[in-house]
């Protein structure tokens, strides 16, 4: 699934999105970058993170 | 350059003058920086009249404060009254001087210390080398051909090199203890949330903290108890009281329940960083082990966050001007305005998860050994190294044991082995959370049994 045609293609219709236009040396460099950050997260998302655990952000209404 | 508890010993006591303290750190920054790179702006002036005014409120009977006539210098991304904050950046240096200082500059220069310079980092603190491109490489003064470590590499080495006893950085994913570790210095990544942040920019703000640098443990904590105290102006602040460490350091390292973090920390890179940590657990002898599970998931969860948050702090530098910034740091921040949302929110669900694991672990243990950085200082511009027999690219590699103790606040003293005639590597002494100092007892243990210490590099042909 993340290989990395489909990261490329991934980062060609993102990044206008994100309004971002970039020259062909930051594409490469960005695709690069965004197949590691797949592969690490995937460390993440593998892992099986019961319902009831609760991210704990620093907010004081 | 003498170290902050004897400066302010001196000074308070007339022994010496601030002024003369810090001529001779503003002469030794002029002898000494051109080859190490570390300050980006020096503050000679205001430097010499702040110490004008700590010598006159001495001679009137006014306290000059605990820290009186001390030079220290801060990592750029501080605002400093009057300064552009570069944060290690082009983009930044158009913008107009800080108006006021960061609560920690301020809250040392009412402690009586004098600022004398900003101190080089990588690009928005995204690194572990300080190879700016901008404003060039921050070099170790252990050895000029080697990096400084990052992303706080200008104040380790201005440290190490004697230009200043005490400097600030910051360290989001290991960026005080990396380059603690490789200049040979002692660096305190303190609590998430015990000190104040405001005006300091920000990078990762799940994981940023501030922390000071010095040749001491005793200095350490002198300039840790000065920066602690609640402060509104950070959120993320703690509103706890102040714990001053600098009076517990003589108690010694008894009674505390000593490990070694096994696993992850356990393997991989250069067998010195792993033999040091062994010369340190034997000192105190420490002979449990005990797991920190999944800290690899750890590491990678920190990975994912802070590339988010990055990337979003800087998507409007990013939409405008991408050229602009370091072409070492430039791909990564770009490539982290496409992480997915789910990587993220999970990511941060994941650290509650392992916060837990890790409190259960404290709950047997008080301290636990780790080293510092997978290698001693790489080569500047070194692209590749051995970790577990295979190559890997060094500079994100070197927070490899670094990042998932950040990643749950705990507190750490990065404490530099001494290895006579060889490069420096550090350990990490880490604590529960708010316990700096059981960590900073066990430093201050270590450094009176001559196991680590910081002396001031010898700096071929410079002078002063």
């Amino acid at each position: 699934m993340n290989d990395f045609a489909t990261i490329a293609a991934y980062v060609d219709h993102a990044a206008p999105l994100m309004g971002l236009t970039l020259t062909p040396e930051q594409r490469d460099g960005v695709i690069r970058n965004l197949a590691t950050t797949f592969a690490v997260a995937q460390l993440v998302m593998e892992f099986p993170l019961p319902d009831d655990v609760d991210a704990a952000p620093v907010f004081h209404p | 350059m003498s170290d902050v508890a004897t400066i302010a010993h001196d000074v308070r006591t007339r022994k010496t003058s601030a002024q003369d303290v810090v001529s001779a750190a503003l002469a030794c920054i002029a002898a000494r920086n051109p080859a190490i790179n570390a300050f980006t702006c020096v503050l000679g002036d205001e430097a010499l009249a702040a110490a004008t005014r700590i010598d006159e409120a001495i001679a009137a009977g006014r306290d000059p404060g605990p820290l009186a006539g001390v030079p220290f210098a801060v990592k750029n991304l501080f605002d400093v009254a009057g300064v552009v904050t570069l944060a290690g950046s082009k983009i930044h240096a158009d913008r107009p001087p800080a108006s006021r200082d960061a609560t920690a500059v301020a809250w040392l220069r009412a402690a009586g210390a004098v600022l004398v310079g900003a101190l080089n980092m990588d690009e928005y603190a995204y690194g572990f080398t300080t190879e700016n491109t901008h404003y060039g490489p921050t070099r170790n003064p252990r050895d000029l051909t080697r990096v400084a470590g990052g992303s706080s590499g200008g104040s380790a080495a201005a440290v190490a090199a004697g230009m200043v006893p005490l400097a600030l950085g910051s360290d989001t994913n290991g960026s005080i203890r990396v380059p603690a570790a490789l200049c040979g210095v002692f660096g305190l990544k303190p609590t998430y949330g015990r000190l104040s942040r405001a005006g300091a920019v920000l990078f990762a703000s799940s994981f940023d903290h501030i922390g000071p640098c010095a040749r001491t443990t005793r200095d350490l904590a002198l300039a840790f108890d000065v920066l602690q105290g609640p402060d509104a102006a950070d959120p993320v602040c703690t509103a706890r009281p102040a714990e001053p460490c600098a009076g517990e350091l003589d108690r010694g390292s008894a009674g505390l329940r000593i490990a070694i973090a096994d696993g992850h920390f356990s393997t991989g890179g250069a067998p010195e960083c792993h033999d040091a940590v062994a010369r340190v657990a034997d000192a105190l002898a420490a002979t449990r082990s005990v797991l920190l599970p999944e800290a690899h998931r750890a590491r990678a969860a920190a990975f994912v966050i802070t590339t988010s948050e990055g990337a979003q702090l800087h998507l409007e530098s990013l939409r405008t001007r991408a050229k602009d910034f370091d072409p070492l740091i430039r791909d990564r921040f770009l490539a982290g305005t496409l992480v997915p949302a789910a990587f993220y929110a999970r990511a941060q669900r994941f650290r509650a998860w392992f916060r837990d694991r890790v409190r259960e672990v404290f709950r047997d243990v008080d301290v636990l050994l780790a080293p510092t950085t997978p290698w001693p200082a790489p080569k500047i511009g070194q692209e590749m190294s051995v970790f577990n027999g295979a190559e890997v690219p060094t500079r994100p590699m070197m927070g490899i044991f670094t990042q998932p103790l950040s990643f749950v606040g705990l507190p750490v003293v990065s404490v530099p082995v001494t290895r006579p005639g060889a490069l420096p590597v550090g350990v990490q002494v880490i604590a529960a959370p708010w316990n700096e100092r059981a960590a900073l007892r066990v430093a201050a243990t270590l450094e009176a049994a001559g196991i680590v210490a910081a002396p001031a590099a010898e700096l071929q042909g410079a002078q002063g």
